[in-house]
């Protein structure tokens, strides 16, 4: 397996606190990981320790195979960090601010092109030429936090940890950094913390959930929502539900119940079905037999609920 | 690693802009001026009626000295924003997740607020000339008392950044430079208390006036050289330490 960020039986122990209890944690190149859990749950501990801005108590830290604690220079390249609280200097230019990030982490013999051109790029992908002569301290919430990303970028990294790079953002400025995460993802492996579990869904391959210092699932998304699924749930939107239909569903034993809810097209019908079989196509039939059916889909646990769930346990 | 030198120039590039940049500098300087201007003046008056003394005892000696007294407050106001600061808008992290190793972090802070002090300085450089304009030609004194009080305000910068490192409030920054370089400094006093006559030397020697005083009287030895460069490494280590204790 081909490991960005490569993390066994690492520990973090303050005086009187566990922050880290023994983790493993894995993300493979070129994905999108999540990593989600709640206030206090050891996120920004573990992040630290992969960008090497504390060290583990215990355990091993790789970073693109590299150990984090012997080639801590090695990892300042390879990891663009965007830490909580964004790191701004409100005293300087957009521009050349990022001039000075770039300066500091620059390494020429890591460098897979020109800083200018690298530079140029960033500043468009994040939006941020007409703003790169106004001071940083001037700028709106949305635009620091695209220059606090930029920073990130700015070096050329090839891991991106972002520590809720959404916070306090509104509604536009949230799908901005969601569009400029899908376009990194074609070039970037990405850590992301985040309490957006809908951004986690749409945008994520991976997620790690964590919790008080252990982590509690890790895993494709998919695997993990499956997972946690006792029962399916399918949704079929149809013009109208008539009373035959209601009996033919009812006669069913593996149905477990049905709601009619409204829709804009007439009704949507949201059956729940007991276990794991398939019946999406014997229903499909059904429900195109009896109503006029316009769509029928089967509809995926929301991780919100999974991550409630595996939080509970 | 990016290279000692380039490291240690793009920090103290920045940090030097932005203390430019910020009217601190001006207010400072502006005081400074009118401080010492008005010392120079009355030791120029004064020294009319002490007809026994040269120029450089009346007053060359004393106006260095208050020079040097004066930097005991301003260094630590100068630097109290070099770590605290970083600290408060988290932009330490910045700097420690870079490439940019712990001393040069350290050594740029120093240089860029030694700069600063020195622009100062520099201010005072009106008093010889306006000496030499009454035939006063003793160069190498007012050279030597130059780089004793540049050396001995590298001194309280060293102190002010290490402070500065221990925590984020600025005022608690400044006032706690302040204290440690005033204990320094009684560190000659302490040494009057004590009939050890070994005590006593100790004690003088390790004040900072003591090493600052053979510069301005224009006899400058290897070992109050050797002293400063020594309490200047002491507190960058210092620092060093303080700056790595975010990691335990």
């Amino acid at each position: 397996m081909n490991l960005a960020i490569n993390l066994k039986g690492v520990s973090k122990v303050y005086p009187g606190v566990t922050a880290l209890d023994n983790i493993d944690l894995q993300v493979r190149k070129g994905t999108v990981h999540g990593f989600i859990g709640p206030n206090g749950a050891g996120k920004s501990t573990t992040m630290k320790i992969i960008a090497g801005l504390i060290p583990a108590t215990s355990g091993l830290v790789e970073v693109d195979g590299q150990d984090v604690s012997k080639n801590g220079a090695f990892v300042s390249t390879k990891i663009g960090l965007l830490p909580e609280q964004p790191p701004l200097y409100n005293g300087m230019k957009v521009g050349d601010y990022l001039e000075f990030c770039q300066a500091i982490n620059w390494d020429p013999s890591e460098a897979k092109g020109d800083r200018k051109d690298l530079m140029e790029n960033i500043l468009t992908r994040c939006k941020l030429q007409e703003v790169k002569n106004r001071l940083i301290g001037n700028l709106s919430k949305g635009f620091k936090q695209r220059v606090a990303m930029a920073q990130a970028l700015v070096y050329g990294a090839d891991i991106i940890i972002l520590d809720e790079p959404t916070i306090g953002l509104d509604p536009n400025a949230i799908a901005d950094v969601r569009q400029l995460i899908e376009e990194l993802k074609k070039e970037h492996t990405i850590l992301l913390s985040t309490h957006q579990l809908h951004e986690v869904a749409r945008i994520c391959d991976e997620i790690t959930i964590i919790d008080q210092g252990k982590i509690l699932r890790t895993g494709p998304l998919v695997t993990i929502q499956s997972e946690f699924s006792t029962f399916k749930t399918y949704e079929a939107v149809v013009r109208s539900v008539g009373e035959d239909l209601k009996k033919e569903l009812l006669a069913k034993d593996y149905i477990q119940g049905f709601d009619i809810l409204e829709h804009s097209e007439g009704s949507l019908l949201r059956i729940r079905i007991q276990g794991q079989e398939d019946y999406r196509s014997s229903l499909s039939e059904l429900i195109a037999t009896r109503g006029n059916l316009l769509e029928f889909r089967e509809r995926k646990m929301e991780l919100e609920e999974v991550f409630r769930e595996i939080v509970r346990d | 690693m990016i290279s000692f030198s380039k490291g240690i120039y793009l920090l103290s590039k920045k940090e030097l802009k932005d203390n430019f940049l910020s009217p601190m500098v001006y207010i400072l300087s502006a005081l400074f001026c009118i401080l010492m201007g008005w010392l120079f003046f009355n030791y120029l008056i004064a020294s009319k009626e002490l007809t026994d003394q040269t120029l450089t005892q009346s007053i060359l000696l004393p106006i260095f000295g208050n020079m040097n007294f004066i930097f005991l407050f301003l260094a630590p106001i100068l630097t109290m924003r070099s770590f605290a600061e970083e600290r408060k808008l988290h932009t330490l992290e910045l700097l420690l997740t870079s490439r940019l190793s712990h001393f040069q972090i350290i050594l740029s802070k120093i240089i860029a607020n030694f700069l600063t002090s020195a622009f100062m300085v520099l201010l005072t450089i009106v008093f010889p000339i306006v000496l030499a304009m009454s035939g006063y030609s003793h160069w190498s004194v007012v050279i030597s008392s130059y780089v004793g009080v540049l050396l001995s305000i590298l001194c309280y910068i060293s102190v002010g950044c290490f402070a500065s490192s221990l925590t984020e409030n600025l005022v608690v920054s400044a006032l706690l430079g302040f204290c440690i370089l005033l204990s320094l400094m009684l560190f000659s006093l302490t040494g009057n208390a004590t009939n050890n006559i070994l005590m006593a030397q100790l004690f003088q020697y390790l004040a900072i006036p003591f090493h600052f005083e053979s510069f301005v009287r224009g006899g400058i030895r290897s070992f109050n050289i050797v002293y400063m460069f020594s309490f200047i490494g002491f507190f960058t280590y210092l620092t060093h330490l303080s700056l790595d204790s975010r990691r335990w």
